[in-house]
Protein backbone atom coordinates (compact mmCIF):
# COMPACT_ATOMS: atom_id res chain seq x y z
CA UNK A 1 0.00 0.00 0.00
CA UNK A 2 1.38 3.35 -0.94
CA UNK A 3 1.33 5.91 1.84
CA UNK A 4 1.10 9.60 1.28
CA UNK A 5 3.34 12.12 2.92
CA UNK A 6 0.53 13.06 5.28
CA UNK A 7 0.18 9.60 6.77
CA UNK A 8 3.84 8.84 6.88
CA UNK A 9 4.96 7.59 10.35
CA UNK A 10 6.50 10.31 12.43
CA UNK A 11 9.85 8.58 12.65
CA UNK A 12 10.20 8.51 8.84
CA UNK A 13 8.76 11.98 8.41
CA UNK A 14 11.10 13.45 11.01
CA UNK A 15 14.17 11.87 9.43
CA UNK A 16 13.14 13.12 5.99
CA UNK A 17 12.34 16.65 7.07
CA UNK A 18 15.33 17.25 9.31
CA UNK A 19 17.56 16.02 6.48
CA UNK A 20 15.98 18.29 3.90
CA UNK A 21 13.92 20.94 5.65
CA UNK A 22 13.38 23.15 2.60
CA UNK A 23 12.73 20.56 -0.08
CA UNK A 24 9.44 20.86 -1.88
CA UNK A 25 6.95 18.02 -2.15
CA UNK A 26 7.87 17.53 -5.78
CA UNK A 27 11.41 16.77 -4.77
CA UNK A 28 10.46 13.96 -2.36
CA UNK A 29 11.69 10.80 -4.06
CA UNK A 30 11.36 8.71 -0.94
CA UNK A 31 7.90 9.73 0.07
CA UNK A 32 6.18 6.45 -0.45
CA UNK A 33 7.15 3.21 1.17
CA UNK A 34 6.85 1.47 -2.17
CA UNK A 35 9.44 3.74 -3.70
CA UNK A 36 11.59 3.31 -0.67
CA UNK A 37 11.44 -0.46 -0.90
CA UNK A 38 12.31 -0.23 -4.57
CA UNK A 39 15.39 1.82 -3.86
CA UNK A 40 16.34 -0.62 -1.15
CA UNK A 41 15.97 -3.51 -3.58
CA UNK A 42 18.30 -1.70 -5.93
CA UNK A 43 20.95 -1.82 -3.23
CA UNK A 44 21.01 1.89 -2.34
CA UNK A 45 21.59 2.43 1.35
CA UNK A 46 19.40 5.00 3.09
CA UNK A 47 20.72 6.73 6.14
CA UNK A 48 18.12 7.19 8.84
CA UNK A 49 20.06 10.01 10.40
CA UNK A 50 22.15 11.90 7.92
CA UNK A 51 23.02 14.80 10.20
CA UNK A 52 20.50 17.16 8.67
CA UNK A 53 19.08 20.18 10.43
CA UNK A 54 20.04 20.54 14.06
CA UNK A 55 18.76 23.01 16.60
CA UNK A 56 21.12 25.81 17.52
CA UNK A 57 22.90 25.01 20.80
CA UNK A 58 23.96 28.14 22.70
CA UNK A 59 26.05 27.82 25.84
CA UNK A 60 26.09 30.77 28.22
CA UNK A 61 28.62 31.35 30.97
CA UNK A 62 27.62 30.38 34.53
CA UNK A 63 27.78 32.60 37.58
CA UNK A 64 30.33 31.63 40.23
CA UNK A 65 29.07 28.67 42.24
CA UNK A 66 26.91 27.37 39.41
CA UNK A 67 27.46 24.91 36.60
CA UNK A 68 25.76 23.48 33.56
CA UNK A 69 25.34 19.80 34.45
CA UNK A 70 25.25 18.92 30.75
CA UNK A 71 27.08 20.66 27.96
CA UNK A 72 27.01 20.72 24.19
CA UNK A 73 28.69 17.32 23.93
CA UNK A 74 26.11 15.56 26.09
CA UNK A 75 23.25 17.24 24.26
CA UNK A 76 24.58 16.23 20.84
CA UNK A 77 25.17 12.69 22.08
CA UNK A 78 21.62 12.39 23.40
CA UNK A 79 20.05 13.96 20.33
CA UNK A 80 22.02 11.62 18.10
CA UNK A 81 20.89 8.64 20.14
CA UNK A 82 17.23 9.62 20.16
CA UNK A 83 17.36 10.49 16.47
CA UNK A 84 15.65 13.02 14.27
CA UNK A 85 12.30 12.51 15.98
CA UNK A 86 13.64 14.23 19.08
CA UNK A 87 14.99 17.24 17.26
CA UNK A 88 12.49 17.73 14.51
CA UNK A 89 11.06 21.22 14.75
CA UNK A 90 13.39 22.30 17.53
CA UNK A 91 14.87 25.71 16.93
CA UNK A 92 17.30 26.18 19.78
CA UNK A 93 18.62 24.70 23.00
CA UNK A 94 20.12 27.35 25.25
CA UNK A 95 22.18 26.83 28.39
CA UNK A 96 21.61 29.90 30.49
CA UNK A 97 22.34 31.34 33.90
CA UNK A 98 19.89 30.37 36.60
CA UNK A 99 16.78 32.46 36.99
CA UNK A 100 16.10 34.57 40.08
CA UNK A 101 15.44 32.24 42.98
CA UNK A 102 11.83 31.91 43.84
CA UNK A 103 10.84 30.70 47.26
CA UNK A 104 8.58 27.98 45.96
CA UNK A 105 10.37 26.52 42.97
CA UNK A 106 13.78 25.61 41.62
CA UNK A 107 13.61 25.88 37.87
CA UNK A 108 15.49 23.34 35.78
CA UNK A 109 14.35 24.02 32.26
CA UNK A 110 11.86 25.96 30.26
CA UNK A 111 10.17 25.39 26.92
CA UNK A 112 8.73 28.13 24.79
CA UNK A 113 6.62 27.00 21.87
CA UNK A 114 7.50 26.57 19.11
CA UNK A 115 10.81 24.87 19.56
CA UNK A 116 12.88 26.83 22.06
CA UNK A 117 14.33 25.05 25.11
CA UNK A 118 16.28 26.76 27.89
CA UNK A 119 18.28 24.72 30.40
CA UNK A 120 19.27 26.67 33.49
CA UNK A 121 22.59 26.46 35.28
CA UNK A 122 22.33 24.81 38.68
CA UNK A 123 24.12 25.31 41.96
CA UNK A 124 27.21 23.23 42.65
CA UNK A 125 26.23 20.12 44.57
CA UNK A 126 25.33 19.42 47.26
CA UNK A 127 22.16 21.47 47.02
CA UNK A 128 20.58 22.97 50.12
CA UNK A 129 16.93 23.87 49.91
CA UNK A 130 15.47 25.94 52.74
CA UNK A 131 12.25 24.01 52.80
CA UNK A 132 10.75 20.60 52.39
CA UNK A 133 10.11 19.38 48.88
CA UNK A 134 6.83 18.05 47.60
CA UNK A 135 6.58 14.28 47.31
CA UNK A 136 6.57 14.53 43.50
CA UNK A 137 9.81 16.46 43.53
CA UNK A 138 11.37 14.00 45.98
CA UNK A 139 10.36 11.11 43.72
CA UNK A 140 11.90 12.81 40.70
CA UNK A 141 15.15 13.41 42.54
CA UNK A 142 15.39 9.89 43.90
CA UNK A 143 14.58 8.41 40.51
CA UNK A 144 17.53 10.35 39.13
CA UNK A 145 19.84 8.91 41.77
CA UNK A 146 20.02 11.84 44.19
CA UNK A 147 20.46 11.24 47.90
CA UNK A 148 18.11 13.30 50.03
CA UNK A 149 18.61 14.22 53.64
CA UNK A 150 15.77 16.18 55.21
CA UNK A 151 16.44 18.23 58.31
CA UNK A 152 14.25 20.80 60.06
CA UNK A 153 13.12 23.04 57.20
CA UNK A 154 16.27 22.23 55.21
CA UNK A 155 16.68 19.55 52.54
CA UNK A 156 20.18 18.51 51.52
CA UNK A 157 20.47 16.92 48.09
CA UNK A 158 23.64 15.10 47.08
CA UNK A 159 24.41 14.08 43.54
CA UNK A 160 26.74 11.09 43.37
CA UNK A 161 28.60 10.37 40.13
CA UNK A 162 26.82 11.39 36.94
CA UNK A 163 23.40 11.56 38.54
CA UNK A 164 23.06 15.35 38.26
CA UNK A 165 23.91 15.24 34.54
CA UNK A 166 21.36 12.46 34.03
CA UNK A 167 18.78 14.39 36.02
CA UNK A 168 19.26 17.45 33.86
CA UNK A 169 19.31 15.37 30.68
CA UNK A 170 16.01 13.61 31.33
CA UNK A 171 14.08 15.75 33.79
CA UNK A 172 15.26 18.88 32.04
CA UNK A 173 16.05 18.43 28.36
CA UNK A 174 14.03 15.33 27.43
CA UNK A 175 11.08 16.48 29.54
CA UNK A 176 10.94 19.71 27.55
CA UNK A 177 11.40 17.80 24.28
CA UNK A 178 8.40 15.76 25.40
CA UNK A 179 6.38 18.98 25.57
CA UNK A 180 7.70 19.93 22.15
CA UNK A 181 6.72 16.58 20.62
CA UNK A 182 3.20 16.84 21.99
CA UNK A 183 2.82 20.20 20.30
CA UNK A 184 4.38 18.88 17.08
CA UNK A 185 2.33 15.69 17.06
CA UNK A 186 -0.92 17.61 17.32
CA UNK A 187 0.20 19.80 14.42
CA UNK A 188 -0.87 22.87 16.36
CA UNK A 189 2.48 24.15 17.30
CA UNK A 190 1.40 27.46 18.77
CA UNK A 191 -1.92 26.53 20.34
CA UNK A 192 -2.59 24.95 23.71
CA UNK A 193 -3.41 21.38 22.78
CA UNK A 194 -4.29 19.97 26.19
CA UNK A 195 -4.53 20.89 29.86
CA UNK A 196 -1.23 21.76 31.45
CA UNK A 197 -1.43 18.84 33.90
CA UNK A 198 -1.94 16.39 31.03
CA UNK A 199 0.84 18.05 29.07
CA UNK A 200 3.15 17.68 32.06
CA UNK A 201 2.15 14.08 32.67
CA UNK A 202 2.84 13.07 29.08
CA UNK A 203 6.12 14.93 28.99
CA UNK A 204 7.06 13.08 32.16
CA UNK A 205 6.17 9.75 30.56
CA UNK A 206 8.25 10.61 27.52
CA UNK A 207 11.23 11.54 29.70
CA UNK A 208 10.86 8.27 31.63
CA UNK A 209 10.77 6.25 28.38
CA UNK A 210 13.86 8.07 27.15
CA UNK A 211 15.64 7.35 30.41
CA UNK A 212 14.84 3.66 30.11
CA UNK A 213 16.02 3.49 26.48
CA UNK A 214 19.22 5.30 27.44
CA UNK A 215 19.91 2.93 30.31
CA UNK A 216 19.24 -0.11 28.13
CA UNK A 217 21.65 1.19 25.52
CA UNK A 218 24.38 1.54 28.14
CA UNK A 219 23.78 -1.91 29.60
CA UNK A 220 23.38 -4.23 26.60
CA UNK A 221 22.00 -7.67 27.33
CA UNK B 1 20.15 63.59 70.87
CA UNK B 2 17.69 64.54 73.61
CA UNK B 3 15.95 67.82 72.77
CA UNK B 4 16.56 67.39 69.06
CA UNK B 5 13.11 66.10 68.28
CA UNK B 6 9.96 64.55 69.67
CA UNK B 7 7.67 61.80 68.49
CA UNK B 8 4.06 62.74 67.84
CA UNK B 9 1.37 60.08 67.50
CA UNK B 10 -1.56 61.50 65.55
CA UNK B 11 -4.93 59.84 66.11
CA UNK B 12 -3.57 56.57 67.48
CA UNK B 13 -6.45 54.26 68.44
CA UNK B 14 -4.86 51.22 70.02
CA UNK B 15 -3.45 51.70 73.55
CA UNK B 16 -0.98 48.84 72.96
CA UNK B 17 0.44 50.72 69.98
CA UNK B 18 0.59 53.89 72.07
CA UNK B 19 2.67 52.05 74.69
CA UNK B 20 4.95 50.71 71.97
CA UNK B 21 5.35 54.26 70.64
CA UNK B 22 6.34 55.44 74.11
CA UNK B 23 8.97 52.69 74.17
CA UNK B 24 10.18 53.64 70.70
CA UNK B 25 10.63 57.25 71.79
CA UNK B 26 12.39 56.09 74.97
CA UNK B 27 14.83 54.01 72.88
CA UNK B 28 15.96 57.20 71.18
CA UNK B 29 15.79 59.40 74.29
CA UNK B 30 13.14 61.74 72.99
CA UNK B 31 9.73 62.67 74.41
CA UNK B 32 6.50 61.31 72.93
CA UNK B 33 3.20 63.15 72.61
CA UNK B 34 -0.18 62.05 71.38
CA UNK B 35 -2.72 64.12 69.51
CA UNK B 36 -5.85 62.38 70.66
CA UNK B 37 -8.47 62.65 67.95
CA UNK B 38 -9.85 59.10 68.13
CA UNK B 39 -10.59 58.41 71.76
CA UNK B 40 -7.25 57.03 72.88
CA UNK B 41 -7.49 58.80 76.26
CA UNK B 42 -10.78 57.10 77.06
CA UNK B 43 -9.25 53.64 76.51
CA UNK B 44 -6.01 54.36 78.32
CA UNK B 45 -5.52 52.23 81.42
CA UNK B 46 -3.37 54.19 83.85
CA UNK B 47 -2.94 51.08 86.03
CA UNK B 48 -0.71 49.54 83.34
CA UNK B 49 2.06 52.07 83.61
CA UNK B 50 2.93 55.45 82.20
CA UNK B 51 0.57 58.36 81.96
CA UNK B 52 -0.60 59.21 78.48
CA UNK B 53 1.20 62.39 77.41
CA UNK B 54 -1.36 64.31 75.37
CA UNK B 55 -0.83 67.40 73.29
CA UNK B 56 -3.03 70.29 74.37
CA UNK B 57 -6.05 70.15 72.05
CA UNK B 58 -6.25 73.95 72.03
CA UNK B 59 -2.68 74.35 70.91
CA UNK B 60 -2.51 75.44 67.25
CA UNK B 61 -0.89 72.92 64.95
CA UNK B 62 1.72 75.45 63.94
CA UNK B 63 3.16 75.33 67.46
CA UNK B 64 4.16 71.70 66.83
CA UNK B 65 6.24 72.72 63.81
CA UNK B 66 8.66 71.95 62.29
CA UNK B 67 6.92 68.73 61.35
CA UNK B 68 8.34 65.65 59.64
CA UNK B 69 5.50 63.37 58.55
CA UNK B 70 6.19 59.64 58.24
CA UNK B 71 3.66 58.76 55.56
CA UNK B 72 3.60 57.04 52.19
CA UNK B 73 2.42 59.95 50.08
CA UNK B 74 3.40 61.21 46.66
CA UNK B 75 6.66 63.11 46.82
CA UNK B 76 7.77 61.61 50.13
CA UNK B 77 11.52 61.10 50.49
CA UNK B 78 12.80 57.60 51.37
CA UNK B 79 13.66 57.58 55.04
CA UNK B 80 17.14 56.21 54.28
CA UNK B 81 18.37 59.41 52.69
CA UNK B 82 15.99 61.96 54.21
CA UNK B 83 17.63 65.08 55.62
CA UNK B 84 18.16 65.28 59.37
CA UNK B 85 15.24 67.03 61.07
CA UNK B 86 15.83 70.46 62.55
CA UNK B 87 16.23 70.87 66.30
CA UNK B 88 12.85 70.71 68.02
CA UNK B 89 11.12 68.94 65.12
CA UNK B 90 8.06 66.77 65.66
CA UNK B 91 8.30 63.44 63.88
CA UNK B 92 4.69 62.47 63.22
CA UNK B 93 3.23 59.01 62.76
CA UNK B 94 -0.45 58.55 62.06
CA UNK B 95 -3.45 56.41 62.81
CA UNK B 96 -3.06 52.66 62.32
CA UNK B 97 -5.55 52.49 59.46
CA UNK B 98 -5.96 56.01 58.19
CA UNK B 99 -2.54 57.57 58.59
CA UNK B 100 -1.84 61.20 59.43
CA UNK B 101 -4.74 63.64 59.25
CA UNK B 102 -4.74 66.08 56.38
CA UNK B 103 -4.43 69.19 58.58
CA UNK B 104 -1.06 67.96 59.89
CA UNK B 105 0.12 66.75 56.51
CA UNK B 106 -0.58 70.15 54.97
CA UNK B 107 1.70 71.96 57.41
CA UNK B 108 4.44 69.31 57.43
CA UNK B 109 7.84 70.61 56.37
CA UNK B 110 8.53 67.41 54.53
CA UNK B 111 7.28 63.84 54.32
CA UNK B 112 9.39 60.73 54.58
CA UNK B 113 8.35 57.22 53.59
CA UNK B 114 9.60 53.77 54.44
CA UNK B 115 10.02 52.07 51.05
CA UNK B 116 8.28 48.70 50.98
CA UNK B 117 8.56 45.91 48.45
CA UNK B 118 5.32 44.00 48.93
CA UNK B 119 2.03 44.36 47.11
CA UNK B 120 0.03 42.73 49.86
CA UNK B 121 1.47 44.45 52.93
CA UNK B 122 2.63 47.97 52.20
CA UNK B 123 2.69 49.42 55.70
CA UNK B 124 4.41 48.63 58.98
CA UNK B 125 2.94 48.58 62.45
CA UNK B 126 2.86 52.21 63.61
CA UNK B 127 5.39 51.70 66.41
CA UNK B 128 7.68 49.71 64.10
CA UNK B 129 7.45 52.49 61.53
CA UNK B 130 8.27 55.06 64.22
CA UNK B 131 11.32 53.07 65.34
CA UNK B 132 12.60 52.74 61.76
CA UNK B 133 12.01 56.44 61.08
CA UNK B 134 13.74 57.54 64.30
CA UNK B 135 16.66 55.21 63.64
CA UNK B 136 17.36 56.73 60.25
CA UNK B 137 16.34 60.32 60.94
CA UNK B 138 18.15 60.71 64.24
CA UNK B 139 20.78 58.05 64.49
CA UNK B 140 22.20 56.16 61.56
CA UNK B 141 24.43 57.44 58.80
CA UNK B 142 22.49 58.62 55.82
CA UNK B 143 23.10 56.04 53.16
CA UNK B 144 20.67 55.82 50.25
CA UNK B 145 18.91 52.65 49.28
CA UNK B 146 20.92 50.56 46.87
CA UNK B 147 19.97 50.07 43.26
CA UNK B 148 20.56 46.56 42.13
CA UNK B 149 19.81 44.78 38.85
CA UNK B 150 18.49 41.73 40.69
CA UNK B 151 17.83 42.60 44.33
CA UNK B 152 16.05 39.33 45.05
CA UNK B 153 19.32 37.46 44.66
CA UNK B 154 20.70 39.47 47.57
CA UNK B 155 17.84 38.71 49.96
CA UNK B 156 18.95 36.61 52.95
CA UNK B 157 16.83 34.09 54.81
CA UNK B 158 15.36 35.61 57.98
CA UNK B 159 14.97 33.75 61.26
CA UNK B 160 13.01 35.42 64.05
CA UNK B 161 14.36 33.70 67.12
CA UNK B 162 12.41 33.09 70.31
CA UNK B 163 9.88 35.92 70.43
CA UNK B 164 8.11 36.01 73.77
CA UNK B 165 4.87 37.62 72.65
CA UNK B 166 2.68 36.85 69.66
CA UNK B 167 1.93 40.49 68.93
CA UNK B 168 5.64 41.30 68.86
CA UNK B 169 6.22 38.27 66.62
CA UNK B 170 3.30 39.20 64.37
CA UNK B 171 4.52 42.77 63.98
CA UNK B 172 8.00 41.55 63.10
CA UNK B 173 6.54 39.16 60.51
CA UNK B 174 4.45 42.01 59.14
CA UNK B 175 7.58 44.13 58.78
CA UNK B 176 9.38 41.30 57.00
CA UNK B 177 6.42 40.85 54.67
CA UNK B 178 6.30 44.57 53.92
CA UNK B 179 10.00 44.58 53.05
CA UNK B 180 9.47 41.76 50.57
CA UNK B 181 10.19 38.52 52.44
CA UNK B 182 7.67 35.92 51.28
CA UNK B 183 8.85 33.36 53.82
CA UNK B 184 10.17 33.87 57.32
CA UNK B 185 11.66 31.30 59.69
CA UNK B 186 10.38 31.41 63.25
CA UNK B 187 11.97 29.74 66.25
CA UNK B 188 8.85 29.47 68.36
CA UNK B 189 10.43 28.04 71.48
CA UNK B 190 8.03 30.02 73.69
CA UNK B 191 5.00 28.71 71.78
CA UNK B 192 3.58 32.13 70.99
CA UNK B 193 2.80 31.67 67.32
CA UNK B 194 2.05 28.20 66.00
CA UNK B 195 -1.20 26.73 67.18
CA UNK B 196 -3.22 28.01 70.17
CA UNK B 197 -5.64 30.88 69.93
CA UNK B 198 -4.03 32.63 66.95
CA UNK B 199 -4.80 29.65 64.72
CA UNK B 200 -8.48 29.93 65.58
CA UNK B 201 -8.43 33.55 64.52
CA UNK B 202 -6.71 32.55 61.33
CA UNK B 203 -9.44 30.06 60.54
CA UNK B 204 -12.02 32.73 61.12
CA UNK B 205 -10.43 34.83 58.46
CA UNK B 206 -9.93 31.98 56.03
CA UNK B 207 -12.75 33.19 53.85
CA UNK B 208 -11.13 36.57 53.44
CA UNK B 209 -7.80 35.11 52.41
CA UNK B 210 -6.77 35.46 48.85
CA UNK B 211 -3.50 33.54 49.36
CA UNK B 212 -1.95 35.93 46.92
CA UNK B 213 1.09 37.70 48.28
CA UNK B 214 0.72 35.64 51.42
CA UNK B 215 3.66 35.20 53.76
CA UNK B 216 4.83 31.76 54.82
CA UNK B 217 6.02 31.31 58.39
CA UNK B 218 8.30 28.27 58.64
CA UNK B 219 9.16 26.64 61.95
CA UNK B 220 12.92 26.58 62.47
CA UNK B 221 15.16 26.09 65.48
CA UNK B 222 18.09 28.34 66.21
CA UNK B 223 20.30 25.41 67.16
CA UNK B 224 22.41 22.91 65.29
CA UNK B 225 23.68 23.47 61.78
CA UNK B 226 21.09 25.03 59.51
CA UNK B 227 23.26 24.56 56.43
CA UNK B 228 23.99 28.20 55.67
CA UNK B 229 27.41 29.47 54.69
CA UNK B 230 27.04 32.59 56.81
CA UNK B 231 25.02 33.48 59.89
CA UNK B 232 24.44 37.10 60.86
CA UNK B 233 23.04 37.71 64.34
CA UNK B 234 21.64 41.21 64.83
CA UNK B 235 20.46 42.77 68.06
CA UNK B 236 21.03 45.52 70.58
CA UNK B 237 23.05 43.42 73.00
CA UNK B 238 25.35 41.54 70.65
CA UNK B 239 28.99 42.48 70.41
CA UNK B 240 29.95 43.46 66.90
CA UNK B 241 30.23 46.27 64.39
CA UNK B 242 27.36 48.63 63.72
CA UNK B 243 24.38 47.32 61.80
CA UNK B 244 25.04 49.46 58.74
CA UNK B 245 28.68 48.29 58.60
CA UNK B 246 27.76 44.61 58.27
CA UNK B 247 26.74 43.04 54.97
CA UNK B 248 23.19 41.84 55.59
CA UNK B 249 22.38 41.15 51.94
CA UNK B 250 24.30 37.96 51.29
CA UNK B 251 21.59 36.14 49.40
CA UNK B 252 20.23 32.68 50.11
CA UNK B 253 23.49 31.43 51.58
CA UNK B 254 23.10 33.86 54.47
CA UNK B 255 20.68 33.60 57.35
CA UNK B 256 19.84 36.75 59.28
CA UNK B 257 18.95 35.81 62.85
CA UNK B 258 17.05 38.38 64.91
CA UNK B 259 16.80 37.07 68.45
CA UNK B 260 14.33 38.35 71.02
CA UNK B 261 16.92 39.34 73.57
CA UNK B 262 14.44 38.91 76.41
CA UNK B 263 13.69 35.32 75.53
CA UNK B 264 16.68 33.78 73.82
CA UNK B 265 18.94 33.17 76.81
CA UNK B 266 22.41 31.86 76.13
CA UNK B 267 22.70 30.55 72.59
CA UNK B 268 25.83 29.31 70.89
CA UNK B 269 25.36 31.13 67.62
CA UNK B 270 28.50 29.53 66.20
CA UNK B 271 26.74 26.17 66.20
CA UNK B 272 24.34 27.32 63.45
CA UNK B 273 27.08 26.55 60.94
CA UNK B 274 29.23 28.54 58.58
CA UNK B 275 30.80 31.86 59.45
CA UNK B 276 29.05 33.82 62.19
CA UNK B 277 28.96 37.61 62.15
CA UNK B 278 27.33 39.93 64.63
CA UNK B 279 25.65 43.25 63.92
CA UNK B 280 24.87 45.67 66.71
CA UNK B 281 21.81 47.89 66.59
CA UNK B 282 23.23 51.06 68.07
CA UNK B 283 20.67 52.93 70.15
CA UNK B 284 21.27 56.16 72.04
CA UNK B 285 19.56 54.88 75.21
CA UNK B 286 20.53 51.37 76.25
CA UNK B 287 18.47 51.26 79.44
CA UNK B 288 15.12 51.72 77.71
CA UNK B 289 12.49 48.96 77.76
CA UNK B 290 13.19 46.27 75.12
CA UNK B 291 10.58 45.65 72.46
CA UNK B 292 11.22 42.93 69.94
CA UNK B 293 9.17 44.39 67.11
CA UNK B 294 11.07 47.69 67.21
CA UNK B 295 14.53 46.12 67.07
CA UNK B 296 13.47 43.53 64.47
CA UNK B 297 11.97 46.24 62.28
CA UNK B 298 15.15 48.30 62.39
CA UNK B 299 17.25 45.28 61.41
CA UNK B 300 14.88 44.33 58.60
CA UNK B 301 14.76 47.91 57.32
CA UNK B 302 18.56 48.01 57.13
CA UNK B 303 18.62 44.64 55.38
CA UNK B 304 16.01 45.93 52.90
CA UNK B 305 18.13 49.04 52.30
CA UNK B 306 21.16 46.90 51.53
CA UNK B 307 19.19 44.53 49.33
CA UNK B 308 18.05 47.55 47.36
CA UNK B 309 15.45 47.94 44.71
CA UNK B 310 15.52 47.15 41.01
CA UNK B 311 17.75 49.38 38.93
CA UNK B 312 15.03 49.78 36.31
CA UNK B 313 11.54 50.36 37.62
CA UNK B 314 8.39 49.93 35.65
CA UNK B 315 9.74 48.16 32.57
CA UNK B 316 7.04 45.78 31.42
CA UNK B 317 7.91 42.13 31.40
CA UNK B 318 8.55 40.76 27.90
CA UNK B 319 5.51 39.09 26.44
CA UNK B 320 5.84 35.34 26.29
CA UNK B 321 3.84 32.79 24.41
CA UNK B 322 2.85 29.33 25.53
CA UNK B 323 5.50 27.99 27.90
CA UNK B 324 6.13 24.90 29.98
CA UNK B 325 8.56 24.65 32.83
CA UNK B 326 10.34 21.83 34.59
CA UNK B 327 10.90 22.69 38.24
CA UNK B 328 11.21 21.26 41.73
CA UNK B 329 8.52 22.49 44.05
CA UNK B 330 8.64 23.23 47.73
CA UNK B 331 5.95 21.58 49.84
CA UNK B 332 2.99 23.93 50.13
CA UNK B 333 2.81 25.05 53.72
CA UNK B 334 3.99 21.59 54.71
CA UNK B 335 5.69 22.47 57.98
CA UNK B 336 4.81 26.12 57.95
CA UNK B 337 1.83 28.35 58.00
CA UNK B 338 0.54 30.76 55.40
CA UNK B 339 -0.45 34.15 56.79
CA UNK B 340 -2.54 36.43 54.66
CA UNK B 341 -1.82 40.15 54.23
CA UNK B 342 -5.17 40.97 55.82
CA UNK B 343 -4.16 39.16 58.99
CA UNK B 344 -0.73 40.74 59.09
CA UNK B 345 -2.27 44.18 58.89
CA UNK B 346 -3.82 43.51 62.30
CA UNK B 347 -0.38 43.57 63.90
Amino acid sequence: MTRTLHTQPRSILAARRTATPHRSRRGEPLAALGQRRLISDLGIELREDDGGQWPRIAVGRCRPGFLHPIGRVEIVEAMTFFGPLARYGLRSIELRQSVGEEDETLTLAWFLVPGRIVLYAQAQPPWLMRAELTQDSRDRLERAGAKLDSGPAVTRIEWPGRSLADFMLFDGLMHEIGHHLIQQHKRKRLARVMRTTDHERRAEQFAAACRQAWVERQTPA
Amino acid sequence: MTGKARLLGDGIENPANARALLDAAAMFGIPCLFRDTRGLGAQWDTDRGALLPLADPHTPIESLAPLVAVENVTGAVPVYDAPRPRVGSSIVVGNERLGIRGDLLRVADHCVEIPTASRGVNTLNVASAAAVALFYLLGADHRPMRRSPQPERRRPVVLLAAPTDHVEAGSAIRTAAAFGWRAVGLDDRHAVWFGVSRAARTEGRAAARAHRNATRVLPMRAEGSLGFKRVVVAGTRVDGPRLSDVDLAGGRDTILVIPDENGTGEVDWGSLGGRTDFARVELPVTTSPYRYRLVASIVLAEAARQIGRPAVVGRPAPRRGLTYESALEVAAAGGGEVVSPSELREY
